[in-house]
């Protein structure tokens, strides 16, 4: 009896173990290396009546509030969009990690701008995602 | 092309048209959201008692020189007399209220010669055109 106990906490743990595992590869940020390719996979509803903008992806230090210091070469990720009508979009940006790019975990910035509008000065929208990705040793 | 008017020693400014056309709408909303494509339509009247060549064009006066000039494709024709001309047009919305130009011009000996002008403003809607920004990543190499 007691051998049949010690086995299923046994099974128990073992399957919580792997869970838990599981979460914290899914939690972890996706680890790149220079040159490696991040696909920013961006979504947004649009309410207005057709237009033409400019997605931006920048990494770098998310400070503190909406302060944000993109790392020098990451830092001009971007893509036009052209929605016609109010919907839902989403799009992909590949981001490509130069060559030199200090290995570390950096957060990550994306806005939506208009062409006239200056990328990282001025936006419409923006949102912050902190541990974004992990850049790893060349 | 029509034959080519002669360009008039006095243009009827008082009358608020030009010497051979005026400009009597410009079709366009009161606001709109920034980056958005505004279209818009102006239209211009033949004042002569026959058929010239006339021509319409537009700028954007807000705050940046020289003025951009706005999207007119197809933006002339022969009219006749008494008839107008509508010109469609479009832009994209600045960040800033926007004054619309919009010129109209005839044809003489010596080309296209302006001939009036009318304004009309668009001011920027700040109601939200975006929501729900959100952003994943994944490597792909």
């Amino acid at each position: 009896m007691a051998d049949k106990t010690l086995t299923a906490v046994a099974v128990v743990g073992g399957v919580a173990a792997v869970g838990v595992g599981a979460w914290f590869l899914m939690k972890k940020p996706p680890g790149v290396s220079p040159e490696d390719v991040v696909e920013a996979n961006v979504n947004f509803d649009y309410l207005g009546e057709g237009g033409s903008y400019v997605v931006l992806v920048r990494f770098g230090y998310h400070r503190i509030a909406s302060w944000f210091d993109p790392e020098e070469g990451l830092d001009r990720f971007m893509q036009s969009v052209n929605p016609s009508e109010p919907d839902h979009y989403e799009i992909a940006i590949d981001c490509l990690i130069p060559v030199g790019t200090p290995a570390r975990t950096y957060d990550a910035e994306v806005s939506i701008l208009t062409p006239s509008m200056e990328p990282g000065q001025d936006w419409i929208i923006r949102a912050f995602i902190d541990k974004a990705i992990t850049v790893r040793e060349e | 092309m029509a034959d080519p008017m002669p360009i008039p020693e006095e243009e009827r400014i008082l009358t608020g048209a030009g010497a051979y056309t005026e400009i009597t709408n410009i079709s366009a909303p009161s606001g709109a959201a920034p980056g958005s494509t505004v279209t818009i339509s102006i239209t211009v009247k033949n004042l002569y008692s026959s058929t010239i060549g006339i021509m319409a064009r537009g700028a954007l006066d807000y705050g940046v020189t020289p003025w951009p000039t706005i999207n007119c494709p197809d933006n002339s024709d022969n009219i006749p007399g008494g008839g107008s001309l509508t010109v469609q047009c479009s832009f994209t919305m600045p960040e800033d209220d926007v004054v619309i130009h919009a010129y109209s011009y005839y044809y003489s000996l010596q080309g296209y010669v302006f001939d009036d002008e009318k304004t009309k403003k668009v001011n920027v809607e700040t109601k939200p055109v975006f929501s729900n920004l959100k952003v994943t990543f994944r490597s792909v190499s």
